[in-house]
């Protein structure tokens, strides 16, 4: 209900006032010294088969930087009720991962024991099964919605959903030809390594949660998990999204609520307060320490869905990046100065009399899909259609 | 010329002959615009216009220029008018000749025994103590008034003069004039049948009676005893000068309270508004210990209490939501408001509830005299008003205002999210008195306010508030007055949303009040004043309820369970005048509360946290059973010591306490909201308070100065676990962390009240601070330290300046600096969950920048006819003059991957406004 009365922009209320009469400047507020440093736990234990993981990073002061500070060579210990213990294998990037198989009906603890003798430990976690889910997507108003819809339990009330996503996409022209700058020759790139066609990624950032009660029967329906604006090329060819349904607990869906707060709702006139984020994790010679993160315990569920440009036609997808892509010719007397000085690419050749003379050509910016992060290389787990 | 003088030599001994007929003062009253003239030209146009014949020496007037509106006044108060700061005098004899003479009046009397007889003939009508007054007033006021028996009480220094003072034209009673002796301070006000009473030493005085913008009489008296002097006054239209509340004058040494902030309608008409509405909200803002958390947001906080905790009576009937568009403005018509009263300490025994603060607003019951009305014009808002009799015992007033902000939105882009939203509000306010007969009066009151806002196409919301009372008064003797009064208050909040037709749905919440109030007052005796009674309060609270719309609708239909209360509360309270220096003011409020069935409640073993998971069963109570009660006694002592007529010293403590509570967690009150009754797990609030001032006047009163140092402890404050809902949640009593505060601050503050300049500046230095109650088993906030409110500004300065260019135009200057308040910000990031995220720092650790706003107003008289189709002013001015760009909030928000600051203004530059106001 919260969350249905915040979505219809109470916030605006101000902004109405604020359109009008209100104005939002950047400000570089003075800050209060973090003289502590504060350890950042986040992951998750996955029971009945799977992989765990957990990643452990310090916080670090706002006006700096550093993007973050992992936590290597610490040492991550799972205990069971009755004395069964098992040891996360570490990369010594500050990322520990175990593939043990850790049973269902067990009641875990977590131990972290740093490199400079702090330790901390977790409250007892106790593993939920998430029920089975699936994923679907509309299209509204030229934009597409993927949704989530499950049905929750007694055991089951809590849910969170995390996603990757995955998308391949062209640029408008395809170099087959390279200009060797050397021999002055055009020289035909192999098919497998054109430079038309890229995989892309992305994950969720913005916390998904849903807490089953509040609908009849317990029925989630259509929680969106994300919105792709229109003419977003994540739809241009073809696009795949993963996504993992987490069934928590009520305090750690009250961290992940805090979390989500702290983070979407803040600074409007009707804002609520900061919340202080709790931690199922504390330190051992001093409970008061500040602990960020919470782990929960449990099965998680995953689904994958592939969208294609033909499922949500029409699709236009339209760059900022692609609008001066323009095609030209270029005669052989030309290539030192076009491919050569102005350093352009030679899609293929240009042939309205035979022989060929010339080649047409355009801007490695609307030929290379990788200068758009992208990578050539295939994921393992991509299906094609 | 000389013929002229001539004439009047000849006609002297006549004038004495007729000097004792009895004068008509009714008739030729005089109307007319003398503007600029000479006084011959004045003369001549005095003499075409009614009987009288004016005589002077033209070398006497020749400097006058004369400018004066005169509707229908009497010739003397014209006179008057003319001749004043001039070394000129008049007499008027009864053939309506006027002489006009330099230095002095001339003597149009006879010796005193130069009548012998017919003086003898008046005397046998005297009554034994008692004088009439003479018919002939200009003789009335120079003779000397022989009072009282000199033989009666030899023995006494003092005697008591008494007498009713009416109107010479209505006759009618004049209330509330004042009565003092020059060279004395003994002063006394006529009551409302004109009487008044008042001490002196035996001897010669000279009594002035004074009428609120009327002139003056003065009697010469002799008081050899205990008498009685009654005395006829002119009600006087041309009033260019206005007097301004002068029975309020040194009212701040006098009265035994403290902590009283009163606010007359002329002031708060002077102060600067946005968006030109006058606004009795933010003029409280203006007095010292009153603060808000930022412009546009809907609560205030006194001396260092939550906006909860402000009981706001209008007409004695509550008011839930004083605002209108969520903050913007008050949601009460200015000319419908007679009297503004902020009780910050202590608050009278009579009032009760509310932990901090009751803001007494009174309306208007309407004119007596005639139909008159008048109203506004802004920018945004239109008011209109009319009052007057229906019968003569039977008057009304009514007032309504309206909006129509929409052409505002008209002119954003087409493609801001808020072009489709529209706001309008309105309230209507019909007040009725009849005086049923001299010792019956009833009034009825009805208030109405509604609030509807649109974002977009699908999401409405509304709230209103609608209030109907009536009460009758009761004169049983004239010592014992009883007030019963009978009212229903309703306010109500809610949301329809069509956005999306999964979760179309309304929400809405409401609280309906039924109170039954009597309240005697008991004049015992000189010394004691007794006020006694008690209220009762049923309340009936709507917490919340959700109900999905339309057939495809999948949300629940949700409703946290109706509460019912009583709260009942008895008082006795003495207003004891010990002797003249030393009064006291005390009282005591026993208050019993029952919350009431139908509910059920949860179950908690003792002395464990609460949660979901430790709740071991419920017990359900039906309707009207006794859930559980809580009862205690609420203590008001002050005492005043008045050093001299000057200077006194006040102290007080009062204790106060409250079942009602709002559920809030956002620093602004927000429309969601909503309230909570207390019940076994939620304790009402409870509150003390100590303070102690010094109150000083200077110049004849003209100068105001006071200190005020209070201290204030509070405990069962609500405050609420992280990531709580309150929305829609029956188990509130999980999420609520019992909080304990405390408050305190001094108040300084010079005020001068009249003269051309006039205005006030005030300091304020405060605190206020929380901590989460060491004996509460969920989190602590801040690891159970002590931290600051919301609404912790240390430093507040005001100055509130009005300068009076001429009798038109007048200027007022709001100048405003606070310490910015407090605010919790991250200090630290991290990455999780896919994306940067803050870490905050302990609850409101840091502030925002300091607030300094300075406003600017005009305000432009249109001329003084008496007589034309309506009066109309102009109020033009520009709020926030200096368009500083204050800070209403300070956040940091991701931008490009990396964490940006921000600071957020609301009112962020200089804001014009204009408003027509029209009387008829």
């Amino acid at each position: 209900m919260d969350a249905v009365i915040k979505k219809m922009h109470l916030p605006l209320i101000l902004g109405v006032l604020f359109v009008f009469f209100g104005c939002r400047e950047p400000f570089t507020p003075e800050l209060k010294e973090l003289n502590e440093s504060i350890l950042v736990v986040e992951g998750f234990i996955e029971v009945g088969g799977g992989n765990t993981s957990i990643k452990l990073s310090l916080a670090s002061p706002l006006y700096t930087d550093l993007p973050n500070l992992p936590v290597p060579r610490a040492i991550i210990t799972l205990l069971g009720e009755n004395g069964e213990r098992w040891e996360l294998g570490t990369d010594n990037w500050g990322a520990y991962v175990t593939d043990a198989f850790l049973p269902e009906d067990e009641v875990y603890t977590l131990t972290i024991d740093l490199s400079n003798g702090q330790s901390y430990v977790s409250d007892k976690i106790k593993p939920i099964i998430s029920p089975d889910f699936d994923i679907t997507f509309t299209k509204e108003d030229g934009n597409v919605q993927v949704y989530s819809n499950t049905t929750g339990n007694d055991e089951a009330e809590y849910f969170l959903w995390q996603y990757d996503e995955t998308w391949m996409y062209r640029t408008p022209y395809t170099s087959f030809f390279n200009y060797d700058k050397d021999t002055k020759e055009m020289v035909a790139i192999p098919l497998d390594q054109l430079t038309n066609r890229c995989y892309n990624f992305d994950q969720s950032r913005r916390v998904i949660l849903e807490a089953s009660s509040r609908f009849e029967n317990n029925r989630i329906f259509q929680k969106e998990l994300l919105t792709i604006d229109s003419l977003s090329e994540k739809l241009g060819v073809r696009y795949r999204i993963k996504a993992r349904q987490y069934a928590i607990d009520r305090e750690a869906y009250i961290f992940w609520e805090s979390i989500r707060r702290n983070s979407d709702d803040i600074g409007d006139i009707f804002s609520p307060l900061p919340s202080a984020v709790s931690s199922n994790i504390h330190a051992i010679d001093d409970p008061d320490e500040s602990v960020i993160g919470y782990v929960s315990a449990g099965k998680s569920n995953e689904k994958i869905l592939y969208i294609n440009s033909n499922d949500v036609l029409p699709w236009r997808t339209s760059l900022k990046d692609y609008f001066g892509c323009v095609i030209d010719t270029v005669a052989p007397i030309d290539y030192e100065e076009i491919f050569g000085l102005l350093n352009f690419t030679p899609l293929y050749e240009y042939c309205e009399n035979l022989p060929c003379g010339g080649y047409f050509y355009s801007t490695e910016g609307c030929t290379d899909c990788r200068l758009r992060g992208g990578v050539l290389q295939k994921p393992d787990y991509w299906e094609d259609e | 010329m000389i013929k002229k003088i001539l004439r009047l030599s000849s006609l002297l001994c006549m004038v004495f002959v007729q000097l004792s007929v009895a004068q008509t003062p009714d008739k030729d009253r005089i109307s007319g615009i003398f503007s600029g003239i000479s006084f011959n030209q004045f003369a001549r146009m005095i003499e075409s216009k009614s009987d009288y014949k004016l005589f002077f020496k033209p070398a006497d007037v020749d400097t006058l220029s004369i400018n004066i509106n005169a509707y229908e006044s009497p010739i003397e108060d014209i006179l008057d008018e003319v001749f004043t700061s001039t070394e000129l005098f008049y007499a008027i004899d009864n053939e309506k000749r006027i002489f006009i003479s330099k230095g002095s009046a001339l003597d149009m009397r006879l010796p005193a025994n130069f009548f012998e007889v017919q003086k003898a003939e008046k005397d046998l009508n005297l009554f034994e103590n008692s004088q009439q007054e003479s018919e002939d007033r200009t003789f009335a006021k120079n003779r000397l008034w022989e009072i009282g028996n000199s033989s009666a009480s030899p023995g006494e220094t003092n005697a008591i003069l008494e007498g009713k003072i009416t109107s010479a034209e209505s006759k009618e009673p004049i209330i509330g004039a004042l009565i003092y002796t020059t060279g004395q301070n003994a002063k006394s006000i006529s009551d409302e049948y004109g009487h008044y009473s008042i001490t002196l030493p035996k001897g010669r005085h000279t009594l002035v009676f004074q009428n609120f913008g009327a002139y003056q009489e003065q009697r010469q008296v002799n008081l050899l005893g205990g008498g009685q002097l009654n005395v006829e006054m002119d009600d006087n239209i041309i009033s260019l000068t206005e007097v301004t509340v002068t029975s309020e004058k040194s009212a701040n040494i006098e009265r035994p309270e403290m902590g009283l902030a009163s606010i007359t309608v002329q002031s708060l008409k002077k102060l600067p508004a946005v968006l030109g509405e006058v606004d009795v909200l933010r003029a409280i803002l203006t007095l010292p210990g009153v603060k808000t958390v930022g412009e546009a947001s809907a609560g205030f906080n006194v001396r260092g209490g939550a906006a909860d905790q402000n009981l706001i009576l209008f007409n004695g009937a509550t008011i839930y939501n004083p605002t209108h568009l969520f903050g913007l403005f008050s949601a009460f018509n200015p000319d419908m408001v007679e009297s503004v009263d902020l009780y910050k300490a202590g608050v009278p025994v009579q009032f009760g509830g509310r932990l901090s603060s009751v803001l007494d607003i009174k309306s208007k019951y309407g004119s007596s005299e005639k139909i008159k009305g008048g109203g506004g014009i802004g920018l945004m808002t239109s008011r209109l008003y009319l009052e007057g009799p229906i019968s003569d015992k039977t008057t009304f007033a009514l007032g309504g205002r309206s909006t129509y902000s929409n052409w505002l939105f008209g002119f954003l882009d087409e493609e801001s999210e808020f072009r489709d939203s529209r706001a309008s509000f309105h309230d209507l306010n019909l007040n009725m008195k009849h005086q049923i007969n001299e010792n019956n009066e009833v009034t009825l009151s009805t208030y109405w306010s509604k609030d509807s806002f649109r974002f977009d196409k699908d999401t409405v919301f509304n709230y209103q508030n609608r209030n109907l009372s009536a009460t009758w008064t009761h004169y049983f003797s004239d010592r014992l007055e009883g007030k019963f009064h009978l009212g229903h208050d309703q306010y109500s909040f809610n949301i329809q949303s069509q956005q999306d037709p999964l979760n179309a749905f309304t929400f809405g919440f409401g609280m309906d009040q039924s109170s039954w109030k009597n309240h005697f007052t008991y004049d015992l005796n000189d010394k004691h004043q007794l006020d006694f009674g008690m209220n009762a309060i049923y309340y009936n609270l709507n917490p919340g309820k959700q109900v999905p719309q339309g057939s495809e609708s999948i949300l629940l239909n949700e409703r946290v369970t109706r509460e019912n209360a009583l709260e009942t509360s008895f008082f006795v309270g003495d207003n004891y005048e010990f002797n003249p220096k030393l009064m006291f003011s005390y009282g005591l409020r026993y208050v019993i509360y029952n919350y009431l069935g139908p509910n059920t409640i949860n179950e908690y073993p003792a002395n464990t946290i609460k949660t979901e998971d430790t709740k071991t069963g419920e017990s359900t109570y039906s309707s009207g059973e006794f859930i559980n009660t809580y009862q205690g006694p609420e203590v008001r002592f002050s005492a005043r010591y008045s050093l001299d007529n000057f200077t006194s010293i006040k102290a007080g403590y009062n204790s106060m306490r409250q079942h009602l509570h709002m559920l809030t967690n956002t620093s602004a009150i927000a429309p969601t909201d909503t309230w909570k009754l207390s019940d076994p797990h939620l304790a009402p609030q409870m509150g003390q308070q100590w303070a102690i001032g010094f109150f000083k006047n200077y110049q004849s009163n003209i100068i105001e100065t006071s200190i005020e140092v209070y201290y204030r402890k509070m405990k069962n404050l609500v405050d609420f676990r992280s990531g709580a809902s309150l929305i829609l949640n029956d188990n509130i009593e999980q999420d609520i962390l019992n909080t304990e505060g405390k408050a305190y601050g001094v108040e300084m503050m010079a005020k001068k009240t009249e003269g051309k300049l006039n205005g006030w500046v005030s300091y304020t230095y405060s605190r206020s601070l929380l901590r989460t109650n060491p004996e509460e088993l969920g989190e602590k906030v801040n690891k159970g330290k002590l931290y600051p409110s919301n609404f912790d500004q240390p430093h507040d300065i005001m100055l509130a300046g009005n300068f009076e260019f001429t009798k038109r135009i007048n200027t007022s200057v709001n100048a405003n600096y606070s310490t910015g308040r407090p605010i919790t910000l991250p200090i630290a990031k991290f990455y999780y969950n896919g994306s940067e995220r803050v870490f905050y720092s302990d609850r409101n650790d840091h502030r925002i920048p300091d607030y300094f706003r300075v406003d600017l107003s005009f305000n432009i008289e249109g001329n003084h006819k008496v007589k034309k189709l309506a009066h109309a002013s102009w109020s033009l001015g520009i709020y926030n003059v200096l368009g500083r760009a204050n800070p209403y909030s300070v956040y940091f928000s991701p931008e490009n991957g990396s964490i940006q600051g921000y600071k957020l203004s609301i009112f962020a530059r200089p804001i014009p406004f204009i408003t027509y106001n029209f009387k008829f």
